[in-house]
């Protein structure tokens, strides 16, 4: 059975007084353990599906299950049991709170420091730094802390938007290493959205192609890396070669 | 120095502190018995002169920092303890409530604060707690705005976002994310309603809506001097200096404070 369901899921937007439908018809079924790379360009509706999943933004038509139960019936528990990973780990830690209590939050109480320590260790920072305010540590590791947060309540499903655009280019492999291997030990599910199909192809096993705010091709990632089927996945390959 | 304006805010305010302390045992004369030498010029005993009535104009200076103090601590205080919540609830309950909250501070923002508060004192009389809470009322808007501002901007970060995938409720992303981060916006906007209050209060006493006569306010001396301003001009100097002095160490502590207040302006570890 799925873990997370979108069944004809339509998303609408107001854009200056006018409705804009950002995706349309979109199928998709992430299976536990499932790692699903969902890419396309700038507004082609990628972060919103990740938005949908996760019940930021409200379908227009269709709906979103989660274990087999709509999520609009308890928001709670699909949010106990998933988390995001945001683009920019500036604005996703608030400045204001030290690591530790950053990292925390998902448990709901006060996490130990045994807790804490275990969680920076996993993501590679050491425990010390759960006195550090965010602004005293590198993008790399600003984005390691917004993984040990994810990660601390053990999701059954991680979305990750765009993780590692955000960084510099030394650390991008380091981060997703990180999620690739976290995937592995923990067997959550992991939907990544990205614009970058290098990106997906070391991590998911799975890929979505978004355009126009539809899905347009669908597969395991080796066949359609090798024998892309719509014009546009071609394209976005093309593009990655070239480069 | 790396914070000038925060140092030189808090020396200012702690002169005034200082004063309002010691008048509380001790001044050099009674700061409210008339006395047989008429607005004599500054020398000894009267250091700075005395007034229309024989009063030492040292002592009433001395004593008139307290009220300075009540009035600006216990209105600014009030205003913000009651405006920052309803701010912060006019941002966070999106919908009617927030709606209706945010209009009737605008209105009231709207409303020129001495204004607001002359009204308040003529209606209810004047005294020293009349002015506390005619200014204190008055300044709520800004607190309430500031407050709103602050929160819905906060809200639009990410880091809310995952507070709320984090499923911690409304409550604890107002006390945790909200209040922390718009604490710099408030420490400011107080600091500055403080100067405002002060000069508020001495203009309410000024105009004889304040504290009464038993109690030597700034705004009064400064009434007070203004018949005698062309044949002792020194008498309005004094008070005047003295709410300069008040309003200005409260405006530089604020300044100091919004850059103290923010960690990522701290030096990096």
């Amino acid at each position: 059975m799925s873990l997370l369901e979108i069944i004809d899921g339509e998303v609408t937007y107001t854009r200056r007084g006018e409705p804009f439908v950002a995706i349309r018809d979109v199928n998709l079924a992430i299976a536990p353990g499932d790692r699903v790379g969902i890419v396309g360009g700038s507004g082609s509706g990628k972060t919103t599906i990740a938005r949908l999943m996760l019940g930021l933004v409200q379908p227009s038509a269709g709906e979103v299950r989660f274990g087999g139960r709509p999520i609009a019936e308890d928001l709670s528990a699909l949010r106990r049991a998933a988390s995001l990973v945001f683009q920019d780990p500036n604005s996703s830690l608030n400045p204001r709170m030290r690591v530790g209590r950053i990292i925390e939050e998902p448990l709901r109480r006060r996490g130990t420091p045994a807790e804490i320590a275990t969680a920076l260790e996993e993501v590679g920072l050491e425990p010390g730094m759960a006195r550090r305010f965010p602004h005293q540590l590198s993008g790399g590791q600003r984005q390691r802390v917004a993984i040990a947060r994810a990660l601390i309540a053990d999701p059954q499903l991680l979305v990750a938007d765009e993780p590692v655009s955000a960084l510099d280019v030394l650390v991008r492999a380091q981060v997703l290493r990180l999620i690739r291997d976290e995937a592995d030990t923990r067997r959550f599910a992991l939907a990544m959205i990205s614009h970058d199909l290098t990106v997906v192809r070391q991590v998911c096993n799975r890929v979505v192609v978004v355009h126009g705010g539809a899905i347009v091709e669908e597969g395991p990632v080796g066949r359609v890396f090798d024998d892309p089927q719509h014009e546009y996945t071609r394209r976005l390959l093309d593009a990655t070669l070239t480069l | 120095m790396r914070n000038a304006s925060l140092w030189v805010g808090l020396t200012l305010i702690a002169v005034v502190v200082l004063t309002a302390a010691v008048a509380l045992f001790w001044t050099p004369f009674d700061p409210t018995a008339n006395g047989p030498v008429l607005l004599a010029p500054p020398g000894w005993p009267h250091v700075l002169g005395t007034d229309a009535f024989g009063t030492d104009v040292l002592s009433r200076l001395m004593s008139g920092a307290q009220i300075c103090l009540l009035v600006g601590v216990l209105s600014v205080v009030g205003a913000a303890v009651i405006g920052v919540p309803v701010g912060m609830a006019a941002a966070i309950f999106r919908g009617w409530v927030g709606e209706i909250l945010g209009r009737l501070s605008d209105i009231l923002y709207g409303f020129p604060a001495l204004l607001l508060a002359i009204l308040f004192a003529a209606a209810l009389g004047g005294s020293t707690w009349t002015a506390v809470m005619a200014i204190g009322i008055a300044t709520i808007p800004a607190f309430v705005r500031i407050a709103r501002a602050g929160t819905l901007e906060v809200l639009s970060q990410p880091y809310v976002e995952a507070a709320e995938l984090s499923d911690v409720g409304r409550t604890v992303i107002a006390v945790r994310h909200v209040l922390p981060n718009i604490a710099p916006m408030v420490w400011v906007q107080a600091s500055v309603s403080f100067g405002i209050a002060i000069l508020s209060e001495a203009g309410l006493s000024y105009l004889g809506l304040g504290s009464g006569p038993d109690n030597p306010t700034w705004g009064r001396m400064l009434r007070e001097a203004q018949d005698h301003i062309f044949s002792t001009p020194l008498l309005a100097l004094w008070p005047g200096l003295a709410i300069a002095i008040a309003t200005l160490g409260f405006n530089l502590l604020g300044d100091g404070l919004r850059d103290v207040l923010d960690p990522r302006l701290r030096e990096r570890a």
